[in-house]
Formats: C-alpha cells, sequence, structure tokens
C-alpha cells in the first residue's frame, strides 16, 4: 500500500514514513551520549556534544577529526555545525540502526557510511551538499574561500586533484573572499564537466552554470 | 469506288492546288480555279460515299454502323502531294536557308489557308468524322499543311536553320544588323508548328520550346558569359553596371520578336549570366564606392543587383558592416583627438607628461554626439541615394547604428564594460538645456535616443542632470517649455511609465513653490514677522527621482541660530500640510543670499552668496575678528571634509585670511582665519557657493551607475520571478530566452541574468533543479 503511495504522489509517502517510523529509544546509546556530553545544556535547555566532546568521540571511534567519513558521520547525525552532536538525532540515529556501542559505532562508519561515500554517487553529493551548511560559520551568509578550499581537498575525489587546484589558484588570483552555497554545490558537477573536458573549449556561458565558472573560464582562457 | 474517278478528280485539281500553295511563277488565284476545284471536291465526296465502300478506303472499319464519308482517298493524295512539294521548293541563288525558309514560308502559310478553304468539303466531313470517330492522326487541311512543313522543310532542316537564326541574332547582338523584322517571321512559325493532337485549335508550344527556345537560351547564356567576363575584365564593374542594364533592356525589347513564354526563362538566364554570376564580383565594389562616394554609380549597383533578391541580401550585410566600421572609426578618430589634446594640456600644466597607465580623457558629449550622427545622417543620405529608401536597407542602417552607437572604443573601451552612451546623451540633453545653443537640437538628441539598448541608464543620468537644472532655480517659462517638449518626447518614444519619475520631479518643484508662498503668508501673520527668514525657497523632493540629491545628504551641521525659527516654522507647516510623511533635512544643497556690510566708507554693502555651511562658517566672525580651525569646527560641528571644501573658496576670494596659509594647514586645529576690515571686489555679488566642490560630485559616475545597476538588476529579479511563479519549473535557457524577450530598456549581458538568479536562489525564491540546469520556483 506504502509504494502505490509513493507512486501516487511521492511527498505525500514520504511523510507517512517519517511518521510512522518510530525509533525505540536504546537507553545504551543515551548512557555513551552522557560520556561525551557537555555539562550544562544549550540555552534551550537541550543537551550537546560540544568540542571537546567531538574530540574524544571520533578519537575512540578510531578516527581523524580530518577524515572524510566524519563529515559522513555529522550528516548522519544532523550536527547543526561542526564540533557539535545534538542529543535527539545522535541517540535517534543510532537507536534505528542498533548500534549500542563505541565498536559497534566504529564498524557501522566504516562499513556503511564509509563505504556508501566511495560507491554510492547521489549519497556522496547528498553529504557534500550538506557540508556547506555544517561548515558555514553562525551569523554568516558564505563560507570564506579559505575553509572551502580545506573542505574540498578533504572530500573531493582524488581524480579531479590537478583541476582542483587550478580552480582554488583561480579563486586566489581573483582574490575571491568567499563561496556561496550555489557555487559550493556546482563545484562537484563543475569539476566533473573540467575533467572530461580538460580545456573547457565545448564550455557554454548561456548554460546554467554559475557566474563564477563563466570568470574560471574566461580566467583559463587569458592564462 | 474506281480509282479512275479518283485520279481524274486528282488529276484535275493538282494543278490549282500547286497555284494555291505558290508555284515558281508565283501564279496567282483566280476565283474560277478556287469554285472549280471546290466543287471538284464536292464532287467526288458526294459521288463516291453513294457508292459502296471499298477496302482501300481510309479509316473507318466495316461494321461501324455508321454512314460512311467519303475522302479520305483525297486526303492521302493530298498528303503524299504536300510531302512532293515541299521537297522540291528551290533555294534562289544567293539566298541563304533562312531567307529562303522566311520566303516559302510567308507563301505557304497564305497558300495553306486558301487551300483550308477550298478543300473545305473534306475539312466539315470526312476530317470532322474521322477525329470524331478517335482518329487523331487525321487532322484538318491547314493542319495538314502545316504538319507537312514541320515533317519536310523545318526538321529536316532544323541544324541549319538553327544556326543561321541564331547567326543573325549574334549579328544583332554585336550591332551587325538593326532590323530584326524578317527574324520573327520565322521564328513565329515555330509556334504555328505546334500541335496538340487532341485539341487542334489549342495552342501548343512544343515545337518552339524544345527546337528553338532551348538553344536560343542556350546561345544567349554562352553569349553573355563571355561578353560578361571580358566587359568586366577589360572595363571593370562600374562601366558593366551600366552595360548588363542595357544588355537588359535589349534583350527584353526582343521579347516583342519572340513568344512571349520565353519572358521568364529569358529574364533567369540573363539574370543568372549577367548578375548572379559576377554578384560577388559587383558586390566587392561596395566598398571603394561607397569610400568613394560615388552614389549613383551604387545606385547603379542596387538596381542591377534588386533583379536577382538573393544577391541583395550578402549586399546588405557588406553595407551594415562598413556602416558600423564607419562609425567606429569615427568614434576611434575622436578618442585619438581627445586624447591628443589632453596629453597636450597635462604637458602644459606641469611641464612633463603623465605616465598615467591609459590616458584619462573628457568626452565632450556634445562632440561624441554629433560625431555618431554625423555617420547615420551621411548614411541615411545613402539610402536615399542608392537605395530608394528601401526597407531593408533602412533597417540595415538602424542596425548599424544601433551597434557603434552603443559599442565603440569611448563607450566602451572594454568588451563587457556597460556602455556610456546613454550617459553621454543625457549630459548632451543637459547641455542643450542649460547652454541652448543653436547646434544641438531635441530630434539629434531623439535620434539618438530611438537607438540607446539601455534606456534605463540614459533615464537615471536624465534624472541627475534634470536635479541640478532644477536646483539651479534660474529656469524660466521658456526652459519649462523646452523641458516639457523633450519630456513628452521620451514619454511617446517609450512609455508614460518611464517618464513617470522625470515628471515627478516638476511636480515636486511646483509643490515646493507653492508651500514657499503659503510659508510667507503663515510668518506675515505672526505677531513678528522678523525673527524669520522672509525669502525662503523651500524644495520638498521625493528621495525616489531625486535619488542623486540623496547621496550624501547626511552631511550636518549646526544650524546658525537665526535659522532655527524658519526651519521650525516650516516643518510645522509642512507636516500639518503633509501629516504622515517624513521631512529630512538636505543642508548641503542650501544656499543663502547674506548682505555683508564689510564694504568700504560710502560704497553699498555686498550681496554674497554663499551655501548654508558658508554661512555657519561665517556666522562666529559677527562676534570676533579671528577664529581657529578648532573653534570654527566647534561652532558648526561640520566634518572636517566639508568645513575645508566650504572654507577654501573663502579663503581663496580673500574673504577670510589664513594663518599660516597653505593647503595642507586649512584643517590643522591651531590654524587661524581672519575676516578682512574692508572686502574689495568689482562686483556687488559676490558668489562663494560656485567655488564649492561638493564631495559627492567626485564620485557622482560611481553613484549613478551603481543606481543603474540597482536598477538594472531590480528589473531582472522581478522579470525572472515572474516567469518562474507562472512556469514552476524552468530549464536555464528557456528562462534566459523569456527575459531577454521581456526585458525592452536594456539589454541584460548573460553574467547579468545569472547573478540575478543566483542572488534568487541565495534568497531562497528559485533552486536549482536535480539536474542542475533548470530551476524550481519557491514560494
Amino acid at each position: 500500500h506504502a509504494i502505490n503511495d509513493f507512486f501516487v504522489n511521492p511527498q505525500l509517502a514520504k511523510n507517512i514514513k517519517k511518521e510512522k517510523v518510530t525509533v525505540r529509544i536504546d537507553p545504551k546509546v543515551k548512557e555513551i551520549f552522557d560520556q561525551y556530553k557537555e555539562p550544562l545544556p544549550d540555552p534551550l535547555g537541550k543537551s550537546y556534544i560540544g568540542i571537546d566532546g567531538t574530540v574524544r568521540y571520533i578519537s575512540d571511534l578510531g578516527y581523524e577529526p580530518e577524515d572524510i567519513a566524519m563529515l559522513a558521520l555529522a550528516e548522519f547525525l544532523e550536527c547543526p555545525s561542526v564540533g557539535v552532536f545534538k542529543e535527539d538525532p545522535f541517540v535517534t540515529n543510532w537507536s534505528r540502526v542498533k548500534c549500542n556501542t563505541i565498536e559497534k559505532m566504529s564498524d557501522y562508519v566504516r562499513n556503511e557510511l564509509a563505504v556508501k561515500l566511495s560507491e554510492d554517487e547521489e549519497y556522496f553529493k547528498k553529504v557534500y551538499q550538506f557540508t556547506y551548511k555544517f561548515i558555514l560559520e553562525k551569523n554568516e551568509r558564505n563560507v570564506p574561500t579559505e575553509t572551502a578550499v580545506e573542505y574540498w581537498h578533504l572530500m573531493l575525489p582524488e581524480a579531479y586533484k590537478a583541476e582542483l587546484e587550478t580552480f582554488v589558484r583561480f579563486l586566489e588570483e581573483t582574490n575571491r573572499k568567499s563561496i556561496t552555497k550555489d557555487q559550493w554545490n556546482m563545484l562537484y558537477p563543475f569539476l566533473k564537466t573540467y575533467h572530461e573536458d580538460n580545456k573547457l573549449s565545448n564550455y557554454d556561458e548561456s548554460q546554467s552554470w554559475p557566474v563564477l565558472m563563466d570568470s574560471f573560464h574566461d580566467w583559463l582562457l587569458d592564462s | 469506288m474506281s480509282n479512275s474517278f479518283l485520279d481524274r478528280t486528282w488529276k484535275e485539281i493538282e494543278p490549282a492546288i500547286h497555284v494555291i500553295l505558290g508555284d515558281e511563277k508565283n501564279s496567282s488565284l483566280d476565283s474560277f480555279m478556287y469554285t472549280q476545284t471546290y466543287t471538284k471536291v464536292y464532287d467526288y465526296c458526294t459521288a463516291a460515299s453513294s457508292r459502296r465502300p471499298t477496302a482501300s478506303s481510309v479509316g473507318g472499319g466495316p461494321g461501324d454502323g455508321s454512314v460512311r464519308l467519303v475522302g479520305g482517298e483525297l486526303y492521302a493524295k493530298l498528303k503524299t502531294y504536300l510531302k512532293h512539294y515541299l521537297e522540291n521548293l528551290k533555294q534562289k541563288e544567293g539566298e541563304s536557308f533562312l531567307q529562303f525558309y522566311i520566303r516559302t514560308w510567308e507563301r505557304y502559310l497564305i497558300g495553306s489557308t486558301r487551300l483550308n478553304d477550298v478543300l473545305d468539303y473534306i475539312n466539315r466531313y470526312w476530317v470532322t468524322k474521322e477525329r470524331g470517330d478517335g482518329h487523331r492522326e487525321i487532322y484538318d487541311i491547314l493542319s495538314l499543311c502545316l504538319l507537312s512543313w514541320r515533317d519536310y522543310k523545318f526538321h529536316t532542316n532544323l541544324d541549319i536553320l538553327m544556326s543561321e537564326i541564331m547567326e543573325q541574332i549574334r549579328d544583332q547582338r554585336l550591332n551587325k544588323i538593326d532590323s530584326i523584322g524578317n527574324l520573327s517571321v520565322a521564328i513565329k512559325s515555330f509556334v504555328l508548328l505546334g500541335f496538340d493532337v487532341n485539341d487542334l485549335k489549342k495552342q501548343n508550344l512544343s515545337v518552339y520550346i524544345n527546337d528553338f527556345e532551348k538553344s536560343f537560351l542556350t546561345e544567349t547564356y554562352n553569349f553573355y558569359a563571355e561578353e560578361s567576363q571580358n566587359f568586366i575584365k577589360e572595363y571593370g564593374v562600374v562601366n558593366y553596371l551600366v552595360k548588363a542594364e542595357q544588355r537588359i533592356e535589349e534583350e527584353l525589347k526582343r521579347l516583342e520578336e519572340l513568344n512571349d513564354h520565353t519572358r521568364r526563362p529569358l529574364n533567369d538566364c540573363l539574370n543568372e549570366v549577367l548578375i548572379t554570376n559576377h554578384a560577388d564580383v559587383i558586390r566587392s565594389e561596395l566598398t571603394p564606392l561607397l569610400d568613394q562616394e560615388r552614389y549613383s554609380d551604387i545606385r547603379r549597383m542596387h538596381h542591377l543587383l534588386k533583379r536577382v533578391p538573393m544577391t541583395i541580401d550578402p549586399l546588405l550585410q557588406q553595407f551594415q558592416a562598413y556602416i558600423r566600421q564607419q562609425g567606429l572609426n569615427a568614434v576611434e578618430e575622436l578618442k585619438l583627438q581627445l586624447e591628443a589634446q589632453q596629453k597636450e594640456q597635462s604637458v602644459e600644466e606641469d611641464g612633463k607628461p603623465k605616465s598615467k597607465k591609459g590616458l584619462a580623457y573628457d568626452v565632450d558629449a556634445k562632440t561624441y554626439i554629433q560625431t555618431l550622427l554625423k555617420v547615420y545622417h551621411k548614411f541615411q543620405n545613402v539610402v536615399k541615394e542608392s537605395f530608394e529608401n528601401n526597407e531593408a536597407f533602412v533597417k540595415a542602417l538602424d542596425s548599424a547604428c544601433q551597434s557603434f552607437i552603443n559599442y565603440n572604443p569611448i563607450a566602451t573601451p572594454k568588451d563587457k564594460s556597460k556602455s556610456k552612451t546613454p550617459d553621454l546623451l543625457a549630459k548632451y540633453a543637459d547641455e542643450m538645456l542649460r547652454k541652448k545653443p543653436e547646434d544641438m537640437s531635441v530630434d539629434e538628441l531623439m535620434t539618438v535616443f530611438k537607438f540607446i539598448d539601455d534606456k534605463e541608464s540614459f533615464e537615471v543620468w536624465y534624472r541627475r542632470f534634470l536635479s541640478k537644472r532644477l536646483m539651479g532655480s534660474t529656469m524660466t517659462p521658456e526652459d519649462g517649455e523646452r523641458e516639457e517638449l523633450i519630456i513628452g518626447k521620451l514619454r511617446s518614444a517609450n512609455t508614460q511609465e518611464y517618464t513617470n519619475k522625470i515628471t515627478n520631479m516638476f511636480n515636486d518643484i511646483r509643490v515646493s513653490r507653492d508651500l514657499g508662498a503659503l510659508y510667507k503668508e503663515t510668518i506675515m501673520q505672526e505677531p513678528n514677522p522678523k525673527e524669520y527668514v522672509s525669502d525662503l525657497e523651500p524644495r520638498i523632493l521625493d528621495s525616489g527621482a531625486w535619488q542623486s540629491i540623496f547621496n550624501k545628504s547626511n552631511e550636518s551641521i549646526l544650524l546658525p541660530p537665526m535659522l532655527i525659527n524658519t526651519q521650525e516654522k516650516f516643518a510645522s507647516i509642512y507636516q500639518s500640510k503633509f501629516p504622515g510623511r517624513q521631512l529630512s533635512w538636505i543642508w548641503n544643497r542650501s544656499k543663502v543670499e547674506l548682505k555683508a556690510n564689510i564694504s568700504k566708507p560710502g560704497k553699498p554693502p555686498f550681496l554674497f552668496t554663499v551655501t548654508l555651511f558658508q554661512m555657519a562658517i561665517l556666522y562666529p566672525f559677527n562676534e570676533a575678528d579671528t577664529l581657529s580651525v578648532a573653534e570654527l569646527l566647534e561652532a558648526t560641528a561640520a566634518p572636517v571634509d566639508v568645513f575645508k571644501a566650504n572654507i577654501v573658496p573663502l579663503v581663496k576670494n580673500k574673504l577670510l585670511i589664513q594663518n599660516p596659509p597653505g593647503e595642507e594647514a586649512i584643517t590643522k586645529p591651531h590654524t587661524t582665519f581672519t575676516i578682512v576690515k574692508e572686502y574689495t571686489s568689482k562686483r556687488i555679488k559676490v558668489n562663494f557657493a560656485s567655488g564649492v566642490k561638493l564631495t559627492d560630485s567626485k564620485n557622482e559616475e560611481k553613484d549613478t551607475n551603481n543606481e543603474i545597476q540597482m536598477r538594472h538588476h531590480g528589473i531582472l529579479k522581478a522579470s525572472i520571478v515572474r516567469v518562474m511563479k507562472a512556469r514552476k519549473h524552468y530549464k536555464h535557457e528557456q528562462l534566459t530566452n523569456e527575459v531577454y524577450k521581456m526585458i525592452d530598456r536594456f539589454k541584460p549581458t548573460v553574467a547579468d541574468i545569472k547573478k540575478a538568479i543566483e542572488v534568487l536562489i541565495d534568497e531562497q525564491y528559485l533552486a536549482r533543479d536535480s539536474e542542475g540546469t533548470g530551476y524550481e520556483y519557491l514560494s
């Protein structure tokens, strides 16, 4: 029946799915959360894991913070910003996938999230787009170029390394201070195009690429 | 029927037939012979048809159930005879075959017609019956005669006949023979020799077309192919234009001698061989002819090429490109001139050439606009003189002008820079309205306006200059009328909405005048009118239309105490008349006329025109002769740069004496200013205000361009939202196309549109679709 709903009205089906799936909270997960949480709740009275707890937690999982898998983890646990895990999504999501020990969590990251990231293109895109919001500083509209570049190096496939370097050189030379969300989102498909057409000889300004890519194209022609 | 009766009858009529068709002596046919022949044939036919038909009769099988008509035997005899007769016609000595053909044909045609009458009995009965029975190979006597001619005289001699005809035509073309008279007899014979076997009355041009027209056209083509090529080589294109025109005229005259069927193919042939084949060479002369201003030669070129419409398109393109290049050249020349002038000036000023990269130069709007117009008018005249004001050429002219007027070395020094032409045109209008020189006109203004892509930019600049004219307060009623005239023209060239803000500015001035009068009335009723300034000229301006005035309007000052009553009074009058409106004061635009009692004794007091800021600076000198910068800044609370701009003219015009002197000292706290005891000037009225450099005038261009960019951006965003609201989901290219079509007041670039889209994405009005090649509207 739900499948039928999905085809008739995917939006509706999605909502139903969300409402119906109620996860039984595993108290063991909550216990783990409590080991890392800040002593004081946030101004809204909610518990959270702060920067210290995050560092410990990641280390206990057997990871470095600069691992791409940690971005997948952040997406999985719906982190609002770098170094923050909120209690609700943390407990709910780990309970849902039935991971109630550090070992199980570590295995889940290694065998599920990291694997999916390298194999499932759509999933990668989702994590990539999530990352912009994740690294955006509070009260800022855009991500500083420096930060964006750091995360691109971390995330974007090794195959696009040369193209990314050229693009970053362009950003530096033309003194671009920040990257908008749209520019961030479009960089990934752009690098793909650029990788396939290394002189961008088929690049067409009248297509929907952001103006930043147009400028890059001009810059590339000039240099 | 016995053969003897037939033979006898034939023997009796044969000599007459010979005479009728024409014998060697060209004997005349008498009416006796005519009637006798007719009777003999009648007798034979009627007598014979009363007998039993014989197997030798022509046509009709036994048992067809109809009455047997006789005549076939005579018909057969005649047919044989005609062959014999035609084959034995003798060419005279010294006679060409063509002459022989024409001479015998003319006689034979008369003879055939007569014979047809004489043998009419056969026609009426036997032939009609046979044809009625479906025997299409039986003809009436006249047709039989003509067919015989075709078979035994024409076809058999076709080669020599045609070659002689073509030789004649060739001779005519080479001017060796004047008249074509005889030739037309031969040519017309071909028309009569074509038959439609089903309907002998119907004209059939098969012989004319196949045997004559085809080779005529081929010959014509070959002749002119050779001639035109040699002619162009020897005498050049310009002479060829005359020659070709003349040839076409001659050949079309020849059509009188030919069948009308040839009109089309001959036209096509001539067009191809004389025009199309040489179109490239002919068109290549356009540029040199334009260079040499040989407009009647160009008219001839157009007249000739016009015969083949497809040769005109490249001509149009060439013409358009030429005008555009001329426009660009004219502007480039002006630019070099201006740069040279600038260089000279800068050398004069400081004795050494400036090494600034890319010499800056001021563009005189009038010279610039008139340079553009000169090119336009020149080629407008060419379109009239050479192209009969043809619509396509008018369009080519307009396109070319639109291009170089908006994009040229002065307007767009860099590829993607925004065109400065609208700005300069607004400046031109300003100069025209202020200085009223005789060599500037509204027509010139409107001509260029028509070509301007970015009408928005013009409007913003126009308002900026207008605000200065209106604030100058020197506008006479005649000036006002001139202003109105232009606004009317702009409105009708664009839309009502386009001139809304401009019109509102005039309304503001009108309303201000009324408010000024109301203020005057009010203070007169006050117990002590002297507490107020009596001659107040308020300007109440709407910030939307007067944006330029409002830039930097926050420059403030402590109002001299004597003006405070006036300010408060006016504010209260205004608020009671327009409650709910917010009134902001723009002090840096205010001017004051002061009566200064510092003349030499016995002389009348001076009238100083000063800015409000200058008044505030001067006011403390009523109490003290010397004041320091620190004291003056404290008394006026003016920002330092504003203070400096306002005090400079007072020092320069020697009303205040600065100590220590020098530009650098002017804002040092301990520098002092002393007011002169007695001011000297040749004039009673002294204007100190005009020397004040408004701080915003430096950034005027930047500010105005920002305002324009904001307008463009706003219009783009609104258009995009409108499209997306209707479409919900739309591909990038479709969206940009639709937006291009919607916006006619300026030409957005690809980057402009994309920027607006990106802003809308950022503001979450739009989102990219999953493929990234289109957008979704988020409501």
